[in-house]
């Protein structure tokens, strides 16, 4: 509790309002309510053992490949469509790995970050683009879409009801009734691919891939999500807000890739 | 905007939670990447699930986003026994009319009934797997119970469902507007030629 104190006291702005500080991310200043009871006991400064999902959709070698032209889709049967990507498709399960060095830095964003870089990926915005953008994509990128950024705006201040949407999100799991941490990988694989064997979801590429690792005290706050439930969950969701003086590297540095292993099922 | 406009929404959104929001549409379940929503439309409810949601490398260098969503018709008094956790996900996904909609690419596909149950069967959840303490979610799932409860409330204070005529809409919004207008004494042309109008024709005065 005292450190979570001197760290909103050192590493924090302050705000007009004497509950408030400010954490400066490197896209916004989140409110941080230092009074709230409900978040006093599950808030940390460091943390073992989480999971990170890697979200494919933010890759950009993969996605940067031009889209299916609407011609070669004139079928209006969507098992038809579906049919032919299948026969089409060529194996891309090393892409993640092939370009994990240089992507390492987009599979670490937060949520709203994440989505704006999916909207470029996925769809066709390439105009009018968040400025934020500009200095986590690659030259390379931006060039090759021909990306256009609004103008710079004042400082984002995101509302302390809405911080959970701004920040990188992890999950953490637990064994059993006892709350004994999933500690090594054996055993978070073992409950990562619990939940993708029974959620049955071959088809959806968002969980594919996962880091496992440590964040480190001084990177930033990282907050449980509150639960509701009578029964305690076995696992939980963690939001952290990463200082903006603090290097990206200095996270994802101590996580390591794993893929889904389909043999354990 | 109807049922296939939201759909063709979530393809579009799937992430953006405010966007998807706003047009009543609720994610119930996201560990990675939202996989289950609810959806409503004026009285009706819908569960969607994602059944694909992929990138493939074509062939000839391009690629193709590729999303297919199941939709099934369901009720409030379902989506709330589905959220406490008291029925399996995989058959609140197989009651009711149950059809897929896609997105290849660019292009989105119109909807197709689902004739049966083994073109499904293995891309939703497996027996026993419900909205309790095992299941990893993102979603605080009794907040956005209560929400959608909340929303079926104000649904139902209005009593709007495909059998009120729009012109019965527009006669219960006129009355409620006429309260209003009395009680600050306020003047409103649009109000009292509207509803002078229905005087005459069927007679009676609010």
């Amino acid at each position: 509790m005292e450190k979570l104190q001197e760290f909103y006291k050192q590493k924090c702005e302050s705000h007009q309002n004497q509950d408030l500080v400010l954490l400066k991310t490197d896209f916004e200043k989140i409110e941080i309510d230092t009074n709230d009871s409900l978040y006093s006991e599950i808030r940390f400064l460091e943390l073992n053992n989480l999971v990170r999902f890697l979200n494919p959709k933010v890759n950009l070698e993969k996605q940067s490949a031009p889209q299916i032209p609407d011609d070669d889709l004139e079928m209006q049967d969507l098992d038809l469509a579906l049919e032919m990507v299948d026969e089409l498709e060529v194996p891309s399960e090393e892409a993640v790995n092939d370009s994990l060095k240089e992507m390492m830095p987009l599979y670490f964003l937060p949520s709203h970050i994440e989505k704006k870089i999916k909207d470029i990926t996925c769809g066709t915005k390439r105009k009018k683009i968040d400025y934020r953008l500009k200095k986590i994509l690659p030259q390379s990128f931006i060039g090759k879409l021909n990306l256009n950024f609004i103008q710079e705006q004042d400082e984002v201040i995101v509302e302390y009801d809405f911080r959970a949407d701004h920040s990188i999100s992890f999950f953490k799991f637990y064994k059993n009734d006892e709350y004994d941490e999933c500690v090594n990988f054996d055993e978070i694989e073992k409950k990562v691919n619990e939940v993708k064997f029974k959620l049955n979801v071959k088809y959806v590429e968002s969980m594919d891939h996962y880091f496992i690792g440590d964040i480190k005290e001084e990177v930033g706050l990282i907050e449980r999500d509150e639960v509701e439930d009578n029964d305690d969950p076995l696992y939980f969701h963690f939001s952290l807000w990463k200082l903006k003086d603090i290097d990206l590297a200095t996270i994802f540095n101590d996580f390591s890739l794993y893929p889904f292993n389909k043999e354990v099922i | 905007m109807n049922l296939e406009k939201k759909i063709e929404n979530i393809f579009g959104n799937m992430s953006n939670l405010e966007t998807l929001n706003s047009y009543n549409c609720r994610t119930l379940l996201d560990i990675s990447e939202p996989l289950m929503f609810a959806i409503n439309e004026l009285n009706k409810y819908y569960l969607a699930y994602t059944l694909q949601n992929r990138t493939a490398l074509l062939k000839n260098g391009n690629k193709a986003d590729v999303v297919e969503v199941l939709i099934v018709n369901t009720s409030i008094s379902e989506i709330k026994r589905l959220l406490e956790g008291q029925m399996d996900i995989r058959d609140a996904l197989s009651c009711g009319d149950m059809y897929r909609m896609g997105k290849v690419g660019n292009k989105v596909f119109p909807r197709k009934n689902v004739k049966s149950f083994e073109e499904i069967e293995n891309k939703i959840p497996k027996i026993g797997v419900r909205f309790d303490r095992e299941l990893p979610n993102k979603v605080n799932i009794r907040k956005a119970l209560r929400l959608i409860e909340s929303e079926a409330k104000i649904y139902d204070s209005f009593a709007i469902s495909e059998s009120t005529f729009k012109e019965e809409f527009i006669q219960i919004k006129v009355k409620k507007l006429k309260k209003f207008e009395n009680l600050f004494n306020m003047e409103n042309y649009f109000v009292k030629t509207f509803d002078f109008r229905n005087e005459e024709k069927d007679g009676s005065q609010y």
